[in-house]
Protein backbone atom coordinates (compact mmCIF):
# COMPACT_ATOMS: atom_id res chain seq x y z
CA UNK A 1 0.00 0.00 0.00
CA UNK A 2 1.69 3.38 -1.10
CA UNK A 3 2.04 5.82 2.37
CA UNK A 4 0.08 9.20 1.62
CA UNK A 5 1.39 11.85 1.42
CA UNK A 6 2.30 14.35 4.11
CA UNK A 7 0.08 17.29 2.46
CA UNK A 8 -2.61 14.83 2.38
CA UNK A 9 -2.24 13.96 6.57
CA UNK A 10 -1.56 17.60 7.70
CA UNK A 11 -4.98 18.65 6.67
CA UNK A 12 -6.46 15.87 9.01
CA UNK A 13 -4.90 16.84 12.18
CA UNK A 14 -7.69 19.28 13.70
CA UNK A 15 -10.15 16.24 12.90
CA UNK A 16 -7.59 13.52 14.23
CA UNK A 17 -7.71 15.27 17.42
CA UNK A 18 -11.27 16.33 17.74
CA UNK A 19 -12.02 12.37 17.05
CA UNK A 20 -13.52 13.12 13.74
CA UNK A 21 -11.93 10.35 11.89
CA UNK A 22 -12.95 6.95 10.95
CA UNK A 23 -11.56 3.99 12.27
CA UNK A 24 -9.27 3.56 9.18
CA UNK A 25 -8.23 7.00 8.91
CA UNK A 26 -6.80 6.76 12.00
CA UNK A 27 -4.96 3.96 11.32
CA UNK A 28 -3.60 5.92 7.99
CA UNK A 29 -2.73 9.00 10.25
CA UNK A 30 -0.97 6.75 13.24
CA UNK A 31 0.96 5.02 10.62
CA UNK A 32 2.01 7.82 8.80
CA UNK A 33 3.14 9.71 12.20
CA UNK A 34 5.01 6.89 12.80
CA UNK A 35 7.45 7.36 10.48
CA UNK A 36 7.14 11.05 9.41
CA UNK A 37 9.06 13.51 12.63
CA UNK A 38 7.78 16.38 9.93
CA UNK A 39 4.08 15.72 10.33
CA UNK A 40 4.57 14.63 14.07
CA UNK A 41 6.05 17.71 14.80
CA UNK A 42 2.59 19.82 12.86
CA UNK A 43 0.32 17.34 15.04
CA UNK A 44 2.53 18.52 18.35
CA UNK A 45 2.54 21.98 17.90
CA UNK A 46 -1.71 21.78 17.09
CA UNK A 47 -1.94 19.77 20.21
CA UNK A 48 -0.24 22.62 22.20
CA UNK A 49 -2.44 25.04 20.38
CA UNK A 50 -6.02 23.61 21.27
CA UNK A 51 -4.45 23.22 24.68
CA UNK A 52 -4.30 27.17 24.72
CA UNK A 53 -7.41 27.16 23.28
CA UNK A 54 -9.20 24.62 25.84
CA UNK A 55 -7.59 27.20 28.96
CA UNK A 56 -9.43 30.28 26.92
CA UNK A 57 -12.96 28.40 26.37
CA UNK A 58 -12.73 27.33 29.81
CA UNK A 59 -12.38 31.24 30.96
CA UNK A 60 -15.10 32.35 28.95
CA UNK A 61 -17.63 29.80 30.34
CA UNK A 62 -17.04 31.58 33.32
CA UNK A 63 -19.44 34.30 31.34
CA UNK A 64 -22.89 34.37 31.28
CA UNK A 65 -26.03 36.05 30.69
CA UNK A 66 -27.43 39.10 33.31
CA UNK A 67 -29.03 37.85 36.10
CA UNK A 68 -32.60 38.77 35.19
CA UNK A 69 -32.38 37.32 31.59
CA UNK A 70 -34.94 34.21 32.78
CA UNK A 71 -37.21 36.84 33.69
CA UNK A 72 -36.62 39.16 30.46
CA UNK A 73 -37.56 35.87 28.18
CA UNK A 74 -40.57 35.08 30.74
CA UNK A 75 -41.91 39.01 30.30
CA UNK A 76 -41.43 38.56 26.50
CA UNK A 77 -43.63 35.61 26.17
CA UNK A 78 -46.13 36.79 28.55
CA UNK A 79 -46.22 39.88 26.67
CA UNK A 80 -46.56 38.42 22.85
CA UNK A 81 -49.60 36.40 25.09
CA UNK A 82 -51.50 39.63 26.08
CA UNK A 83 -50.89 41.59 22.91
CA UNK A 84 -52.96 38.56 21.00
CA UNK A 85 -55.74 39.03 23.58
CA UNK A 86 -55.64 42.61 22.98
CA UNK A 87 -55.57 41.74 19.63
CA UNK A 88 -59.04 39.47 19.93
CA UNK A 89 -60.77 41.98 22.22
CA UNK A 90 -60.02 44.54 19.72
CA UNK A 91 -61.90 42.30 16.92
CA UNK A 92 -64.91 41.82 19.51
CA UNK A 93 -65.96 45.65 20.45
CA UNK A 94 -63.01 47.44 22.10
CA UNK A 95 -63.55 50.25 20.63
CA UNK A 96 -62.90 50.42 17.39
CA UNK A 97 -58.79 50.25 17.89
CA UNK A 98 -58.01 48.36 14.80
CA UNK A 99 -60.62 46.18 13.30
CA UNK A 100 -58.97 45.06 10.46
CA UNK A 101 -55.82 43.79 12.24
CA UNK A 102 -58.05 41.78 14.89
CA UNK A 103 -59.99 40.56 12.34
CA UNK A 104 -56.86 38.84 10.86
CA UNK A 105 -55.97 37.60 14.12
CA UNK A 106 -59.43 36.22 14.75
CA UNK A 107 -60.02 35.14 11.19
CA UNK A 108 -56.29 33.26 11.60
CA UNK A 109 -57.21 31.92 14.93
CA UNK A 110 -60.66 30.21 13.49
CA UNK A 111 -59.04 28.77 10.51
CA UNK A 112 -57.46 26.72 13.32
CA UNK A 113 -60.41 26.07 14.85
CA UNK A 114 -61.57 24.82 11.90
CA UNK A 115 -58.38 22.86 11.02
CA UNK A 116 -59.25 21.14 14.45
CA UNK A 117 -62.88 20.38 13.00
CA UNK A 118 -60.80 18.65 10.37
CA UNK A 119 -58.61 16.86 11.97
CA UNK A 120 -61.22 15.28 14.67
CA UNK A 121 -63.34 14.77 11.73
CA UNK A 122 -66.26 12.82 12.95
CA UNK A 123 -68.94 14.51 11.12
CA UNK A 124 -67.21 14.19 8.04
CA UNK A 125 -69.24 11.90 5.96
CA UNK A 126 -66.32 9.53 4.72
CA UNK A 127 -68.21 9.61 0.56
CA UNK A 128 -67.14 13.18 0.78
CA UNK A 129 -63.19 12.96 0.36
CA UNK A 130 -61.84 13.44 -2.96
CA UNK A 131 -58.53 13.72 -4.93
CA UNK A 132 -58.43 17.52 -3.48
CA UNK A 133 -59.32 16.34 0.19
CA UNK A 134 -56.48 17.04 2.95
CA UNK A 135 -54.62 13.97 3.88
CA UNK A 136 -54.46 12.99 7.42
CA UNK A 137 -51.21 11.95 9.14
CA UNK A 138 -52.84 8.78 8.78
CA UNK A 139 -53.31 8.75 4.76
CA UNK A 140 -50.30 10.17 4.61
CA UNK A 141 -48.79 7.32 5.83
CA UNK A 142 -50.42 4.93 3.84
CA UNK A 143 -52.08 3.70 6.68
CA UNK A 144 -55.08 5.18 6.70
CA UNK A 145 -57.64 4.38 9.36
CA UNK A 146 -61.15 3.22 9.22
CA UNK A 147 -62.34 6.42 11.20
CA UNK A 148 -62.23 4.86 14.71
CA UNK A 149 -58.47 3.81 15.25
CA UNK A 150 -56.84 4.63 18.48
CA UNK A 151 -54.56 7.37 16.55
CA UNK A 152 -57.92 8.71 15.47
CA UNK A 153 -59.53 9.34 18.73
CA UNK A 154 -56.29 10.28 20.17
CA UNK A 155 -56.23 13.14 17.29
CA UNK A 156 -59.70 13.86 17.96
CA UNK A 157 -58.64 14.14 22.08
CA UNK A 158 -56.61 16.92 21.22
CA UNK A 159 -57.62 19.72 23.39
CA UNK A 160 -58.97 23.12 21.28
CA UNK A 161 -56.95 25.26 23.52
CA UNK A 162 -54.34 23.32 22.80
CA UNK A 163 -54.34 24.33 19.06
CA UNK A 164 -55.37 27.87 19.42
CA UNK A 165 -53.09 28.61 21.75
CA UNK A 166 -50.37 27.54 18.96
CA UNK A 167 -51.97 29.77 16.53
CA UNK A 168 -52.04 32.80 19.01
CA UNK A 169 -48.33 32.25 19.81
CA UNK A 170 -47.36 31.96 15.90
CA UNK A 171 -49.80 34.91 15.16
CA UNK A 172 -47.75 36.93 17.68
CA UNK A 173 -44.70 36.26 16.59
CA UNK A 174 -41.92 37.78 13.76
CA UNK A 175 -42.06 34.85 11.21
CA UNK A 176 -45.45 35.09 10.57
CA UNK A 177 -45.11 39.02 9.35
CA UNK A 178 -41.28 40.00 9.00
CA UNK A 179 -40.12 43.02 9.51
CA UNK A 180 -39.70 43.22 5.13
CA UNK A 181 -43.21 43.80 5.24
CA UNK A 182 -43.73 47.34 4.89
CA UNK A 183 -42.79 50.19 7.40
CA UNK A 184 -44.86 49.95 10.31
CA UNK A 185 -45.84 52.42 12.90
CA UNK A 186 -43.85 51.68 16.09
CA UNK A 187 -45.36 51.73 18.97
CA UNK A 188 -43.54 52.63 22.09
CA UNK A 189 -45.16 50.79 24.68
CA UNK A 190 -44.66 47.57 23.46
CA UNK A 191 -41.28 46.07 23.80
CA UNK A 192 -39.49 45.17 20.80
CA UNK A 193 -41.09 41.45 19.38
CA UNK A 194 -39.97 42.00 16.04
CA UNK A 195 -43.58 41.92 14.14
CA UNK A 196 -46.79 42.35 14.47
CA UNK A 197 -49.90 41.91 12.07
CA UNK A 198 -50.08 44.64 9.97
CA UNK A 199 -53.18 47.02 10.25
CA UNK A 200 -54.69 46.06 6.97
CA UNK A 201 -56.59 43.73 4.84
CA UNK A 202 -53.42 43.52 2.54
CA UNK A 203 -52.18 41.23 5.43
CA UNK A 204 -55.53 38.77 5.30
CA UNK A 205 -54.41 36.90 2.59
CA UNK A 206 -50.86 36.68 3.90
CA UNK A 207 -51.62 35.53 7.33
CA UNK A 208 -53.71 32.80 5.33
CA UNK A 209 -50.78 31.57 3.20
CA UNK A 210 -48.60 31.59 5.98
CA UNK A 211 -50.54 29.61 8.20
CA UNK A 212 -51.22 26.81 5.10
CA UNK A 213 -47.47 26.79 5.09
CA UNK A 214 -47.54 25.68 8.42
CA UNK A 215 -50.11 23.48 7.26
CA UNK A 216 -47.77 21.51 4.91
CA UNK A 217 -45.28 21.52 7.81
CA UNK A 218 -47.40 20.35 10.43
CA UNK A 219 -48.70 17.58 8.26
CA UNK A 220 -45.07 16.46 7.62
CA UNK A 221 -44.21 16.56 11.12
CA UNK A 222 -47.56 14.23 11.71
CA UNK A 223 -46.43 12.25 9.08
CA UNK A 224 -42.83 11.87 10.75
CA UNK A 225 -44.18 11.03 14.22
CA UNK A 226 -46.59 8.52 12.68
CA UNK A 227 -44.03 6.41 10.66
CA UNK A 228 -42.21 4.51 12.58
CA UNK A 229 -41.02 1.73 10.38
CA UNK A 230 -39.83 2.84 7.10
CA UNK A 231 -36.88 5.02 6.98
CA UNK A 232 -36.83 5.92 3.12
CA UNK A 233 -40.33 7.09 4.72
CA UNK A 234 -39.63 9.26 7.26
CA UNK A 235 -36.32 10.56 5.27
CA UNK A 236 -39.08 11.94 2.75
CA UNK A 237 -41.45 13.04 5.27
CA UNK A 238 -38.29 15.02 7.08
CA UNK A 239 -37.19 16.31 3.43
CA UNK A 240 -40.37 18.00 2.58
CA UNK A 241 -40.30 19.67 6.10
CA UNK A 242 -37.02 21.18 6.05
CA UNK A 243 -37.61 22.23 2.37
CA UNK A 244 -40.88 23.81 3.04
CA UNK A 245 -39.11 24.60 6.46
CA UNK A 246 -36.57 26.49 4.13
CA UNK A 247 -38.54 28.17 1.85
CA UNK A 248 -40.76 29.62 4.65
CA UNK A 249 -37.74 31.40 6.05
CA UNK A 250 -36.66 32.43 2.45
CA UNK A 251 -33.21 31.32 3.45
CA UNK A 252 -33.12 28.27 0.89
CA UNK A 253 -31.35 30.08 -2.42
CA UNK A 254 -32.17 27.37 -5.44
CA UNK A 255 -29.19 26.03 -6.07
CA UNK A 256 -29.91 24.35 -2.58
CA UNK A 257 -32.66 23.23 -3.61
CA UNK A 258 -31.68 21.59 -6.59
CA UNK A 259 -29.14 19.68 -4.34
CA UNK A 260 -31.03 18.89 -2.17
CA UNK A 261 -33.60 17.10 -4.45
CA UNK A 262 -30.45 15.79 -5.62
CA UNK A 263 -29.78 14.53 -2.22
CA UNK A 264 -33.24 12.77 -2.11
CA UNK A 265 -32.56 11.67 -5.51
CA UNK A 266 -29.23 9.70 -4.59
CA UNK A 267 -27.17 11.95 -6.21
CA UNK A 268 -25.41 13.94 -4.00
CA UNK A 269 -23.87 13.79 -0.70
CA UNK A 270 -26.12 15.91 1.33
CA UNK A 271 -28.42 18.71 1.28
CA UNK A 272 -25.33 21.71 2.18
CA UNK A 273 -25.33 24.98 0.98
CA UNK A 274 -22.54 27.38 1.64
CA UNK A 275 -24.55 30.19 0.33
CA UNK A 276 -25.52 33.20 2.47
CA UNK A 277 -28.90 33.47 2.88
CA UNK A 278 -31.24 35.82 0.78
CA UNK A 279 -33.79 38.02 1.48
CA UNK A 280 -37.42 37.13 2.93
CA UNK A 281 -39.59 35.73 -0.17
CA UNK A 282 -42.72 37.64 -0.67
CA UNK A 283 -44.94 35.18 0.62
CA UNK A 284 -48.09 36.47 -0.87
CA UNK A 285 -46.78 35.31 -4.74
CA UNK A 286 -43.20 33.40 -4.53
CA UNK A 287 -43.90 31.40 -1.58
CA UNK A 288 -47.16 29.41 -2.78
CA UNK A 289 -45.38 28.86 -5.34
CA UNK A 290 -42.22 28.29 -4.85
CA UNK A 291 -43.18 25.13 -1.65
CA UNK A 292 -45.50 24.13 -4.38
CA UNK A 293 -42.40 23.32 -6.98
CA UNK A 294 -40.74 22.04 -4.35
CA UNK A 295 -43.28 19.52 -2.97
CA UNK A 296 -43.73 18.22 -6.67
CA UNK A 297 -39.88 17.92 -7.14
CA UNK A 298 -39.81 15.78 -4.40
CA UNK A 299 -42.48 13.39 -5.40
CA UNK A 300 -41.37 13.20 -8.79
CA UNK A 301 -37.41 12.63 -8.18
CA UNK A 302 -37.75 10.40 -5.41
CA UNK A 303 -36.83 6.81 -6.89
CA UNK A 304 -40.08 4.40 -7.73
CA UNK A 305 -39.80 2.52 -3.92
CA UNK A 306 -39.26 5.76 -1.77
CA UNK A 307 -42.06 7.31 -3.78
CA UNK A 308 -44.92 6.34 -1.59
CA UNK A 309 -48.26 7.45 -0.44
CA UNK A 310 -46.10 10.05 1.47
CA UNK A 311 -44.84 12.01 -1.12
CA UNK A 312 -47.65 12.19 -3.43
CA UNK A 313 -49.71 13.40 -0.57
CA UNK A 314 -47.35 16.07 0.16
CA UNK A 315 -47.81 17.12 -3.43
CA UNK A 316 -51.42 16.59 -3.53
CA UNK A 317 -51.52 18.59 -0.56
CA UNK A 318 -49.24 21.57 -1.33
CA UNK A 319 -51.86 21.52 -4.87
CA UNK A 320 -54.18 22.02 -2.56
CA UNK A 321 -52.88 24.59 -0.04
CA UNK A 322 -51.80 26.63 -2.97
CA UNK A 323 -53.94 26.30 -5.85
CA UNK A 324 -56.46 27.83 -4.17
CA UNK A 325 -59.15 24.96 -4.30
CA UNK A 326 -60.33 25.32 -0.73
CA UNK A 327 -63.80 23.61 -1.72
CA UNK A 328 -63.62 20.66 0.22
CA UNK A 329 -65.85 19.60 3.13
CA UNK A 330 -64.12 19.91 6.34
CA UNK A 331 -67.35 19.88 8.10
CA UNK A 332 -70.76 18.85 7.15
CA UNK A 333 -73.86 19.30 9.33
CA UNK A 334 -77.52 20.49 8.74
CA UNK A 335 -76.82 24.11 8.51
CA UNK A 336 -74.51 23.59 5.06
CA UNK A 337 -70.68 22.98 4.53
CA UNK A 338 -68.16 25.24 5.85
CA UNK A 339 -64.48 25.07 4.68
CA UNK A 340 -61.32 26.72 6.50
CA UNK A 341 -61.35 29.78 4.36
CA UNK A 342 -65.12 30.15 4.09
CA UNK A 343 -65.46 30.46 8.03
CA UNK A 344 -61.95 32.96 8.06
CA UNK A 345 -64.52 34.82 5.77
CA UNK A 346 -67.49 34.75 7.75
CA UNK A 347 -65.34 35.68 10.71
CA UNK A 348 -63.88 39.07 8.78
CA UNK A 349 -67.71 39.56 7.37
CA UNK A 350 -68.66 38.99 11.42
CA UNK A 351 -66.32 42.22 12.12
CA UNK A 352 -67.54 44.36 9.51
CA UNK A 353 -71.06 43.38 10.09
CA UNK A 354 -70.06 44.25 14.13
CA UNK A 355 -69.01 47.78 12.87
CA UNK A 356 -72.05 48.14 10.97
CA UNK A 357 -75.05 46.77 12.94
CA UNK A 358 -73.85 46.42 16.40
CA UNK A 359 -71.80 43.96 18.91
CA UNK A 360 -74.90 41.39 19.47
CA UNK A 361 -75.12 40.45 16.11
CA UNK A 362 -71.66 39.70 15.90
CA UNK A 363 -71.37 37.69 18.79
CA UNK A 364 -74.16 35.68 17.80
CA UNK A 365 -72.34 35.09 14.67
CA UNK A 366 -69.56 34.32 16.42
CA UNK A 367 -71.39 31.72 19.18
CA UNK A 368 -73.10 30.16 16.21
CA UNK A 369 -69.48 29.36 14.34
CA UNK A 370 -67.92 28.45 17.89
CA UNK A 371 -70.51 25.66 18.11
CA UNK A 372 -70.64 24.73 14.47
CA UNK A 373 -66.71 24.19 14.96
CA UNK A 374 -67.43 21.82 17.88
CA UNK A 375 -65.97 24.64 20.69
CA UNK A 376 -67.73 22.61 23.81
CA UNK A 377 -70.71 24.36 24.94
CA UNK A 378 -70.62 25.82 28.57
CA UNK A 379 -73.97 26.06 28.91
CA UNK A 380 -74.83 25.36 32.52
CA UNK A 381 -76.79 26.57 35.62
CA UNK A 382 -74.13 29.21 35.45
CA UNK A 383 -74.78 32.54 33.46
CA UNK A 384 -73.52 31.24 29.90
CA UNK A 385 -69.39 33.22 28.79
CA UNK A 386 -69.96 35.84 26.03
CA UNK A 387 -67.95 34.70 22.66
CA UNK A 388 -65.13 36.74 23.86
CA UNK A 389 -64.67 35.53 27.61
CA UNK A 390 -65.01 32.02 25.82
CA UNK A 391 -61.90 32.94 23.26
CA UNK A 392 -60.09 34.93 26.15
CA UNK A 393 -61.00 31.48 28.09
CA UNK A 394 -59.19 29.40 25.13
CA UNK A 395 -55.65 31.24 24.60
CA UNK A 396 -55.20 31.41 28.32
CA UNK B 1 -8.48 19.30 26.44
CA UNK B 2 -10.11 19.59 29.50
CA UNK B 3 -13.18 18.27 30.36
CA UNK B 4 -15.94 20.75 29.61
CA UNK B 5 -18.45 19.84 31.02
CA UNK B 6 -17.44 21.00 34.45
CA UNK B 7 -16.96 24.43 33.26
CA UNK B 8 -20.99 24.86 31.79
CA UNK B 9 -19.85 25.21 28.08
CA UNK B 10 -21.03 22.04 27.38
CA UNK B 11 -19.80 19.36 24.87
CA UNK B 12 -22.34 17.70 22.20
CA UNK B 13 -23.62 14.91 24.11
CA UNK B 14 -23.05 16.10 27.72
CA UNK B 15 -26.58 17.33 28.27
CA UNK B 16 -28.36 14.65 28.66
CA UNK B 17 -30.64 14.39 25.14
CA UNK B 18 -33.42 12.40 26.65
CA UNK B 19 -33.36 15.21 29.75
CA UNK B 20 -34.31 17.64 26.76
CA UNK B 21 -37.01 15.94 25.28
CA UNK B 22 -38.93 15.54 28.00
CA UNK B 23 -38.26 18.81 28.95
CA UNK B 24 -39.68 20.44 25.47
CA UNK B 25 -42.42 18.10 25.80
CA UNK B 26 -43.44 19.54 29.19
CA UNK B 27 -43.04 23.24 27.81
CA UNK B 28 -45.49 21.72 24.70
CA UNK B 29 -47.56 21.48 27.68
CA UNK B 30 -47.41 24.79 28.68
CA UNK B 31 -45.37 24.06 31.72
CA UNK B 32 -43.87 27.32 33.05
CA UNK B 33 -41.28 25.67 34.72
CA UNK B 34 -40.07 23.63 32.13
CA UNK B 35 -39.64 26.81 30.37
CA UNK B 36 -37.84 28.21 33.07
CA UNK B 37 -35.65 25.27 32.77
CA UNK B 38 -34.99 25.83 29.32
CA UNK B 39 -33.37 28.69 29.58
CA UNK B 40 -31.33 28.26 32.25
CA UNK B 41 -30.03 25.20 30.71
CA UNK B 42 -29.68 26.89 27.29
CA UNK B 43 -29.75 30.22 28.21
CA UNK B 44 -25.92 30.79 28.89
CA UNK B 45 -24.74 28.53 25.56
CA UNK B 46 -27.18 30.68 23.34
CA UNK B 47 -25.59 34.18 24.95
CA UNK B 48 -22.38 33.13 24.53
CA UNK B 49 -22.71 31.95 20.87
CA UNK B 50 -23.74 35.19 20.23
CA UNK B 51 -21.35 37.72 21.88
CA UNK B 52 -18.99 35.52 19.88
CA UNK B 53 -20.66 36.16 16.51
CA UNK B 54 -22.74 39.59 16.58
CA UNK B 55 -23.16 43.14 17.53
CA UNK B 56 -23.13 45.13 20.89
CA UNK B 57 -23.65 43.73 24.29
CA UNK B 58 -27.28 45.29 24.18
CA UNK B 59 -27.94 43.09 20.83
CA UNK B 60 -26.66 39.95 22.65
CA UNK B 61 -29.38 40.15 25.70
CA UNK B 62 -31.37 40.97 23.16
CA UNK B 63 -31.11 38.46 21.07
CA UNK B 64 -30.43 36.07 23.58
CA UNK B 65 -34.10 37.11 25.23
CA UNK B 66 -35.57 36.64 21.43
CA UNK B 67 -34.33 32.99 21.07
CA UNK B 68 -35.41 31.34 24.14
CA UNK B 69 -38.96 33.30 23.58
CA UNK B 70 -39.23 32.08 20.31
CA UNK B 71 -37.91 28.46 21.54
CA UNK B 72 -40.77 28.21 24.42
CA UNK B 73 -43.24 29.43 21.66
CA UNK B 74 -42.44 27.23 18.88
CA UNK B 75 -41.27 24.27 21.13
CA UNK B 76 -44.45 22.19 19.27
CA UNK B 77 -41.94 22.67 16.06
CA UNK B 78 -39.14 21.18 17.92
CA UNK B 79 -37.94 17.62 16.20
CA UNK B 80 -36.31 15.90 18.63
CA UNK B 81 -34.30 13.87 16.15
CA UNK B 82 -32.23 16.41 16.08
CA UNK B 83 -30.31 17.83 19.37
CA UNK B 84 -31.58 21.08 21.31
CA UNK B 85 -28.83 23.13 21.12
CA UNK B 86 -28.50 22.66 17.30
CA UNK B 87 -32.27 23.82 17.43
CA UNK B 88 -31.24 26.74 19.72
CA UNK B 89 -28.36 28.24 18.02
CA UNK B 90 -29.73 27.62 14.76
CA UNK B 91 -32.80 29.81 15.75
CA UNK B 92 -30.02 32.19 17.46
CA UNK B 93 -27.91 31.86 14.09
CA UNK B 94 -30.96 33.36 12.18
CA UNK B 95 -31.72 36.18 14.35
CA UNK B 96 -28.65 37.60 14.19
CA UNK B 97 -28.22 37.50 10.40
CA UNK B 98 -31.89 39.22 10.12
CA UNK B 99 -30.24 41.76 12.13
CA UNK B 100 -27.21 42.36 10.72
CA UNK B 101 -29.07 42.57 7.89
CA UNK B 102 -31.46 45.19 8.90
CA UNK B 103 -28.34 46.86 11.36
CA UNK B 104 -25.56 46.45 9.85
CA UNK B 105 -23.36 46.18 12.45
CA UNK B 106 -21.31 43.62 13.02
CA UNK B 107 -18.65 44.63 15.57
CA UNK B 108 -18.05 41.65 18.31
CA UNK B 109 -19.01 42.25 21.94
CA UNK B 110 -16.24 42.16 24.42
CA UNK B 111 -17.17 39.84 26.94
CA UNK B 112 -16.11 40.32 30.27
CA UNK B 113 -13.24 37.95 31.76
CA UNK B 114 -11.91 39.38 34.78
CA UNK B 115 -12.44 36.32 36.89
CA UNK B 116 -9.34 34.86 35.19
CA UNK B 117 -6.85 37.31 35.38
CA UNK B 118 -7.46 37.52 39.43
CA UNK B 119 -6.86 34.17 39.67
CA UNK B 120 -2.97 34.44 38.20
CA UNK B 121 0.03 36.74 39.58
CA UNK B 122 1.16 39.61 38.39
CA UNK B 123 3.49 38.30 35.65
CA UNK B 124 1.29 35.33 35.29
CA UNK B 125 -1.90 37.76 34.80
CA UNK B 126 0.49 39.95 32.99
CA UNK B 127 1.25 36.76 30.35
CA UNK B 128 -2.49 35.45 30.00
CA UNK B 129 -3.89 39.20 29.56
CA UNK B 130 -1.53 39.20 26.55
CA UNK B 131 -2.52 36.37 25.41
CA UNK B 132 -6.33 36.96 25.93
CA UNK B 133 -6.07 40.29 23.96
CA UNK B 134 -4.39 38.58 20.74
CA UNK B 135 -6.31 35.89 20.65
CA UNK B 136 -9.70 37.48 20.90
CA UNK B 137 -8.47 39.87 18.14
CA UNK B 138 -7.04 36.87 16.10
CA UNK B 139 -10.95 35.34 16.19
CA UNK B 140 -12.30 38.34 15.73
CA UNK B 141 -9.88 38.85 12.59
CA UNK B 142 -11.05 35.04 10.98
CA UNK B 143 -13.43 35.11 8.07
CA UNK B 144 -16.96 35.06 9.58
CA UNK B 145 -17.39 31.32 8.03
CA UNK B 146 -14.34 30.15 9.43
CA UNK B 147 -14.90 32.13 13.02
CA UNK B 148 -18.60 30.79 13.28
CA UNK B 149 -17.02 27.25 12.54
CA UNK B 150 -14.15 27.70 15.32
CA UNK B 151 -16.47 29.34 18.00
CA UNK B 152 -18.77 26.14 17.21
CA UNK B 153 -16.39 23.89 18.42
CA UNK B 154 -14.34 25.21 20.60
CA UNK B 155 -16.63 27.23 23.06
CA UNK B 156 -19.84 25.28 22.39
CA UNK B 157 -18.28 22.11 21.95
CA UNK B 158 -20.40 20.71 19.34
CA UNK B 159 -19.14 17.63 17.04
CA UNK B 160 -18.98 17.98 13.36
CA UNK B 161 -22.10 17.14 12.59
CA UNK B 162 -24.51 19.53 14.93
CA UNK B 163 -21.71 22.64 13.51
CA UNK B 164 -23.07 21.25 10.21
CA UNK B 165 -26.58 21.22 11.05
CA UNK B 166 -26.02 24.22 12.58
CA UNK B 167 -24.88 26.08 9.51
CA UNK B 168 -26.43 24.44 6.76
CA UNK B 169 -22.31 22.74 6.36
CA UNK B 170 -21.68 19.14 5.33
CA UNK B 171 -19.06 17.60 7.91
CA UNK B 172 -16.54 17.87 5.43
CA UNK B 173 -16.84 21.15 4.81
CA UNK B 174 -16.87 21.92 8.58
CA UNK B 175 -13.51 20.13 8.95
CA UNK B 176 -11.78 22.22 6.48
CA UNK B 177 -12.96 25.19 7.33
CA UNK B 178 -11.97 24.62 11.05
CA UNK B 179 -8.47 22.82 9.85
CA UNK B 180 -7.72 26.97 7.94
CA UNK B 181 -9.07 28.69 10.69
CA UNK B 182 -6.80 26.70 13.22
CA UNK B 183 -3.59 27.26 10.95
CA UNK B 184 -4.74 31.18 11.02
CA UNK B 185 -4.97 31.52 14.25
CA UNK B 186 -1.74 29.34 14.86
CA UNK B 187 -0.19 31.74 12.35
CA UNK B 188 -1.43 34.92 14.57
CA UNK B 189 -0.63 33.27 18.39
CA UNK B 190 2.50 31.68 17.20
CA UNK B 191 4.65 33.54 20.15
CA UNK B 192 2.23 31.52 22.44
CA UNK B 193 2.86 28.01 21.26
Amino acid sequence: VKPPRCDRVQPLASAYLDGELTAAARGVVQAHLKVCPDCLSVFERQVRFQTLVAKRAVALATSGPPADFAEAVAERVRSRRRRVLVRLEDGLGGGGRRPLRAAAAVAALMVGCGALGWIAGSKRDPGARDAGSRPTAASLSGREAAGSGPRERAVAAVPLQRVVRGLAADLASSELVPSAAPERQQDPSRTHDGGSLQPSDERLPWVAAQLELFDVERAAREAVAAIDGDPAERTAARLALELVDGVRAGQLPPSTVERTVAWAAGEAPGPVSESPPRAPLDPRSSVPDAALAVSERVASQLPAPRRTALAEALQHRAQWVFRGSFSHEVRSDGAGTTDTFGVARSVTEMLETREREGRTQAEAMLQDLLERMGVPDSRGPQPQPTPSQRLRQLVR
Amino acid sequence: MPDRSATGAGGHGVGDAGDDRTLMASVVRGDASAAEILVQRHGGRVWRYLGHVCGDRSWVDDLAQETLARAVQRAALYDPEYPLEVWLLRIARNLAIDLSRRERRHQRVEIRDEEAAKAAGPHAALEAREFRSAFDAAVRELPAGYREVFVLREFEGLDYASIGAVLDLSPKTVSSRLHRARLRLQGALGRFL
